[in-house]
This record gives structure tokens, sequence and C-alpha cells, in this order.
């Protein structure tokens, strides 16, 4: 970390309102973040939990009900801003009529680069991005994957400081989804921020310097991956209950966890478990082993 | 091509301009200031520092008092000020001319007083600061549009269109067009104008239809696909997606509109009888004249004395849409009742170089509406008396002229037997300044209107419906006016 502040956010408040202005949802509640430059971070958190609210709260698509969000230290509402980001939709939301060059010259324009910039960025992209075959097709005909893909190079187009990318492994087979991730890390050796928000903790778990838990808009943990992990695997394992063991006597701390509830935030005191994943407990114990890391299964309190 | 539409107004004349613009700044400034308040209200309460602050930002101590924000806040005060000072002027003349001390003879001579007019100016000038304040935020993004971007969108819109096969629609329009020809009858000569007015009521409504539906689907159907998302968080000022969509369906529309035009082009002039093309295909140059309505001195029974003096408005209006529609009530023969009144048109101004032709063709169209069915088969007489400038007016010449036509009218009907015509003969050379050859020639019942010798005072020439029905005669045009209706009977 220790890098400068990319993006702030204080106390940032999401409520969806009815058209007659009843409250109908609080997407996000009172959010406060801290993201610094040349980090990956993770939002993470179940379906509906508010991380595409975050982040389109972030980029000025959505006002915020109460709280700020700064980007570059600019509001976000700011336009100007979006000069330095890229941002990947969730569903590619592209113009599905334009093929892929198209569509690339197109996002070029709107960010007011030279004909021949423009040119030469869009064949790097799609070499990058893999679909140099099927850049003359409209993205109607694309498959979920490659429209993925065609997103991800709208993103960079304009080789952005900063990231945002939502759910960027959906709809990409393994193979796809390693090559993103590799992808991020290459753009983390450019010392660029990424942002990028999963329910699936494996896409986070490799990348993300840091991440943020969300659950029904509430942030339930922060921090350095590896530690948060811990507890993570902690408390799955305290949901599947298992007997206690010599083996599994880290549980016990799940217990002792469990009596302080609410947001437990890096406990250091637990050198029990090892931090390496290879050596994550549900790898080691065998009726666990198809309770795999996954979000679902995150604090339900 | 378009002469040949007859449309229902007056050009606009270069001498109005400012005064119609000077109404228009009044009316936009207006609805502008009543906006600024209404946003003002509306900012003060949910924005800090209120609307100013709202469009231009928190004041910047780094960045001294720019300009637009300083403009904006005079405008909006000069604004304010202007109208209260234009309310003040207004009331104070109400008051001056309410006072009795004040004597009113002198200025209702004089018309508007100087109040009332000054107070027009600063309304006006109070207004275009209004409407300077509202349009300062989109001229100073203006500054600062890239027109790379928003031709970028432009070009989205224009892609959009036709690879979501929009432009079927215009084909299968162009479709039906094909066959359109077959369901209109059309007069031999009016053939070229039938097609005109075909096309051109029928393009009209179709490419307004179809421009009004693409262009109010194109940003909306962005927001309902989210395809928005992607476009707002590059650095898209919303005032140039606007502006880059109204470019790209205005080229859009242009393109249509050139590809249309020519396919009609070719429509209407594949092929057009001699007739038509006559009729049709010939430069002409209207002169309009200033028309008032006057009955004729003496012409009246006494029956239609009582009926005249009753009517208050001497034009009859028969609830056609504009008010030039103005018809005058035709002389019926058989019953001989009804005021009889003339419509005049007044040419102060008419070309020299027809001093120097032999013979100047003047055509006319009128428009006929029917109170009752009349008879069939019988031509409507209208006659037009052409008077150069030394008519005098003050004479008896137009009731004389009025009663021989009246006679004439009666001995040129259908039937007549030669010692009839050679009653009309008398009758026509009553009239001073008739030429004999055309007299004679009228009184055959030949005479044709572009065959009479307009050298005299007065020519007089009758003319009869070509589709030969009866009917009230309605208003005439003067020659060469070509924005009338053709006569349909
Ligand atoms: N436009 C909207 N109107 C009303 N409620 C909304 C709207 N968008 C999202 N929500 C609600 O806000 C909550 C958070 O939604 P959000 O899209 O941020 O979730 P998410 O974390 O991105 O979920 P997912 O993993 O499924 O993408 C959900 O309960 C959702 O129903
Ligand atoms: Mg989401």
């Amino acid at each position: 970390m220790g890098g400068q502040v990319v993006i702030e956010t204080r106390k940032l408040t999401k409520v969806y309102r009815d058209f007659w202005g009843r409250q109908k949802k609080v997407a996000l509640n009172a959010l406060n973040l801290e993201i610094y430059q040349g980090e990956v971070f993770g939002l993470l958190g179940p379906n509906g939990s508010g991380k595409t609210t975050t982040i389109k709260l972030l980029l000025g698509l959505l006002f915020p009900t109460d709280g700020d969000a700064f980007v570059f230290g600019k509001p976000a509402a700011d336009v100007k801003k979006n000069e330095r980001i890229g941002y990947l939709p969730e569903e590619s939301y592209l113009y599905r009529f334009l093929n892929a060059e198209e569509t690339l010259d197109f996002y070029g324009r709107l960010f007011d680069m030279p004909a021949d910039q423009r040119n030469q960025r869009a064949q790097q992209l799609i070499e990058t991005v893999g679909l140099k075959r099927d850049r003359k097709r409209v993205l109607k005909e694309y498959s979920k994957g490659m429209r993925q893909r065609i997103g991800l190079a709208q993103a960079l187009i304009n080789d952005p400081e900063l990231v945002i990318l939502d759910e960027p492994t959906s709809g990409l087979d393994p193979l796809g989804a390693r090559w993103m991730k590799d992808l991020i890390i290459e753009l983390r050796k450019n010392n660029k921020t990424v942002i990028m928000c999963s329910h699936r903790l494996e896409d986070v778990q490799d990348v993300c310097d840091r991440i943020a838990i969300l659950n029904e808009g509430q942030l339930q943990a922060l921090g350095k991956v590896s530690t948060l992990l811990e507890d993570i695997n902690r408390l799955e394992l305290h949901a599947s209950g298992v007997q206690l063991n010599e083996e599994l006597r880290f549980l016990r701390i799940v217990e002792e966890s469990k009596a302080h509830p609410g947001r437990r935030y890096l406990p250091e005191r637990d050198a029990v478990v090892p931090g390496d994943r290879a050596a994550a407990p549900a790898a080691r114990d065998g009726d666990k082993a198809e309770a795999s890391p996954h979000i679902k299964e995150l604090p339900k309190k | 091509m378009f002469a040949t539409l007859n449309l229902e107004r007056d050009p606009l004349k270069l001498a109005e301009v400012p005064r119609e613009l000077g109404s228009w700044v009044q009316d936009a400034g207006g609805f502008c200031l009543v906006l600024l308040l209404v946003m003002m209200i509306w900012a003060r309460a949910r924005w800090p520092g209120g609307l100013s602050n709202w469009l231009w930002g928190a004041p910047d101590p780094e960045r001294p008092r720019s300009w637009a924000p300083a403009l904006f806040k005079l405008c909006l005060v000069a604004a304010v000020v202007g109208y209260v000072v234009a309310g003040l002027m207004r009331l104070l003349d109400h008051i001056l001319s309410e006072s009795p001390d004040v004597p009113t003879a002198p200025s209702v001579a004089k018309g508007p007083t100087v109040l009332v007019r000054g107070s027009g100016w600063v309304l006006t000038f109070a207004a275009a600061c209004a409407l300077l304040a509202v349009c300062l935020p989109f001229f100073v993004s203006l500054l600062s549009l890239r027109w790379r971007r928003i031709w970028g969108i432009a070009r989205l819109s224009f892609k959009e269109a036709v690879r979501r096969k929009v432009l079927w629609v215009f084909a299968s329009v162009l479709l039906i067009f094909l066959f359109l020809s077959w369901f209109v009858p059309a007069k031999r000569e009016n053939q070229l104008q039938t097609y005109v007015t075909v096309v051109f009521l029928y393009l009209t409504p179709v490419l307004l239809v179809s421009s009004a539906l693409i262009a109010a689907f194109g940003i909306p159907t962005d927001i309902k696909q989210q395809t928005i998302h992607t476009v707002v968080t590059k650095p898209v000022e919303r005032f140039e997606l606007v502006l880059g969509r109204f470019l790209g369906y205005t080229l859009l529309m242009s393109a249509v509109l050139l590809v249309l035009t020519t396919l009609c082009l070719g429509y209407v002039l594949r092929g057009i009888n001699p007739d038509a093309a006559a009729e049709s295909l010939k430069a002409r140059d209207p002169l309009y004249g200033e028309l008032h309505f006057q009955k004729i001195a003496g012409a009246y029974t006494d029956r239609e004395a009582i009926e005249e003096v009753k009517r208050e408005d001497r034009e009859l209006n028969v609830g056609r849409e504009w008010d030039y529609h103005k018809y005058v009530p035709g002389v019926n023969l058989e019953k001989e009742t009804g005021p009889i009144l003339q419509a005049v048109w007044h040419f102060d101004e008419v070309p020299g170089v027809l001093a120097r032709r032999p013979r100047v063709r003047c055509e006319y169209k009128f428009d006929i509406y029917r109170q009752t069915k009349g008879k069939e088969g019988e031509a409507v007489r209208c006659s037009f008396f052409l008077h150069t400038r030394y008519f005098n007016p003050a004479g008896n010449d137009r009731t004389d002229y009025y009663n021989a036509r009246k006679t004439l009218l009666n001995l040129q009907r259908p039937g007549d037997d030669p010692q009839r015509r050679a009653q009309a003969k008398e009758v026509i050379k009553v009239l001073p300044g008739a030429s004999d050859e055309a007299v004679s020639r009228l009184s055959a019942g030949e005479g044709k209107p572009n065959e009479i010798d307009g050298s005299s005072t007065t020519t007089r020439c009758t003319s009869t419906c070509p589709a030969g029905c009866s009917a009230t005669l309605g208003m005439v045009r003067p020659a060469g006016a070509r924005h009338r209706r053709a006569p349909r009977c």
C-alpha cells in the first residue's frame, strides 16, 4: 500500500427507491473505503450484496443517497475523471450491431484519440484478448465469453490508470478465467490500480491484494487477502460443524470467535491456521472436500 | 418544383424579420426567466450555494472568479431588473393615461406612447438577458466540446439506424409509393401539380413521423439496454451525447431525404404530357396585392342595402383556418339578392418590364365555396376589372361597369339568339377603353381572358370555371398569384 489514495468513499450509502420515493432497498450502507494506487482491490459478496451498486456509485452512474465518493480526488460525478478510468460492466453492455473493430474505434473516439493511435491500440487489444479471427463479426453473434473479452478490450482502450472490472471472469471458461487473472496481475505490474468484484472467492484470492467483503450492503470485512482468508476458512468449518479432534483443533478458535459477533478484522493471534492456502483445512478435511471456499457460505452471522 | 405547390401562406418578407425576432426573444426570454427562477428555488433547497454553484461548481479560491459564473449572475440580475423596469414603465404609462389632467387626444393620435415603446425595448433586453443566462451553460460547454466524440456518437447513431434495419421502413414506404399514382386521378394539365402535391403530402408525414420515432427512441433505448453505461463512463459530456445523436439523426434523415427526393423527382418527371408541361414547367413571377373588399355603389336594391347595413363584417368568413380565406358572395343571377361585394387587389408596384410588352399574360386561381348545390353543368362566371392608375374611383365608372356587366351576363347565357348578341355588343360599347376587336369577340362569346388588351383605363374580362359548374363565386386571387388551390368544382 502506501501509494496515493485513488478512491475514497465516506459513509457511501445508496437506497433504491420506487417511483413514489418510498424506500425499497438499502443496497449499500455507509461504506468507508480507501483504495491505493497500484493495488488490486476485490469486492466480494453474495448476489445482491451491493457490489455492482458500489462500482456504479464510484463511476458516477448512480447518485449516492448519502455520503461521498472521490475518485482521483474528484467527486465521482465529475466526467473528466473518466479519462483515466476503464470500466468493464457486469454484462458487457456494448452495441450489438458493431463489430469488434468498430466497437473499439467508437470508444476510442469517445476518448478523443486520434485515428492512428485508435487504430493501433484497437489492433493491439484485439490481439491481447484473442479475438483476432472474429474481429469483423458483429457483437450479437458473439458468445458470452467473447463479449466479455471485447468488453475488457473496450475498458483498456485508453490505457487507464484505474481499471474497474465488474465480475471479470463471469462467462469465461477456466482457461479464460486464468487468462483474465493473469491479465489483472499484468496490469498490477504496470502499476495500474484495479478494482474487481466477484462472488467467487477463488477469483479474488488469486489476484487481489486486499478485499472487502460485503453482505446485504454492509461491509463485513476489509483487509489483506491472506489474513481474511484464514478468517473465512474458519468460519466455513464452523458452519459445517465437524467433530473436534486434535487435527481440527482450530475449530475451537471459531467458537471463541463466535463469542465475539460482529465484524472481526485481521485476527492477528490465529497462528493456528496455516496462512498457506495449500494447507487450508478444507483441503485436508475429507468430508469437507466439496465445501470449497465459496462466498455463499460466508458469514451469515 | 415546389413552385407548383399551392402554399397557403404569403411569403415572409425580410422587413418583418426584426419584429418577429424581437417578439420571439420576448417570448423565449420570459419562459427562460421563469425556468431560472424555478431552478433557483429548487437549487436553494437542494444544493449548498444555490443555483450558481450547482451549475458552475463551488467558487474555487485557486481560480479566482472565472468569467462564466460572473456573466451568468450579471445576466440574471439584468433580466430581473429589466422586467421590473418594464413593468414599472407600463404602470406609469397606465397611470398617466388615466389621469384626467393629461390631455388624451394627442397621445391617441401619436399611437403607442414613448413609455410603452420604451418598455417594449426594455422587455426585449431583459428577455435577451434571461435567454443568455439559460444558454450560457450550453455555450460554455460548447467551448469544451470535442468534435471527435460527437462525430463518433453521430456515426454510431447512423450505423445503428442502418444496421437495425430501420431504413427498411423507408424502403417499404417507397414500395407503396410506386403504386400511388394509380389512385390519384388528375386532369391532364394538372398532372405535374398533382404529382408534386402527392409527393409532398406523402413525404412530409412519412419523414416527420419516422425521424421523430427514430430520434425519440435513440437515447431511451441506450438507457434501456444499458449500453449507455459504457458510454457515460467515458469522458463524454451529456451535452455531447445529445448533440452527437442529434447530428447523427440529422445526417441520416438528410441522406434519406436526398434518396427519396431523387426517386420522387424521377417519379414526377418520368412522363409528363405536354399540356401539363405547358401549365407547370413555366417560370412565374408572383405579384402579391393588398386585398380589401368593397361594396358596389348603386348596385343594391333596397333590400340588399338593408342587409348590407346589418352585416358589419362585409367579407364573408366561411370558417376556413386562415383569416385571409375571405370570400365575396357571388351574384345569384336567378334571384339577384344578397349583398354584392368586390374583392379588390391593389398593386403598388408592377414590374416596369411589363409596360414594354405588347401583351401580358395574367393567371389567377380562385377558390369556390359552394353554399348551395347550384345548377349542374353550368359554368361559374367571375369578372375581373383591371384598372390602370388612370382609373378614377370617384366617378361613376364602377357602377357603370357593374350594370353593363350584369346586362352582359344575362345576354351571354346559353341559347342566346343573334338579337341578344347584338344587344350585348351595344352594352359593351358603353365600356370606355374596350377595343373594338375585343368587344366583338366578347359579344360573340369567344373572348378569352388573356386576349384582352389592357391598354386603356379599364379592361374587363370574363372567365368561366373550366369544369363548368355553378356555384357561389369565391375569392379571386390576382394574376400570377400561385398560392391558391386550383378550382375543384
Ligand atoms: N435499479 C435498482 N432498483 C432497485 N433495486 C436495485 C436496483 N439495482 C440493484 N438493486 C438492489 O440492490 C441490491 C444490490 O444490488 P447489486 O446489483 O449491487 O448486487 P451485486 O452485489 O452486484 O449482485 P450480483 O453478484 O448478483 O451481481 C440488490 O438487492 C438489488 O435488488
Ligand atoms: Mg453485480
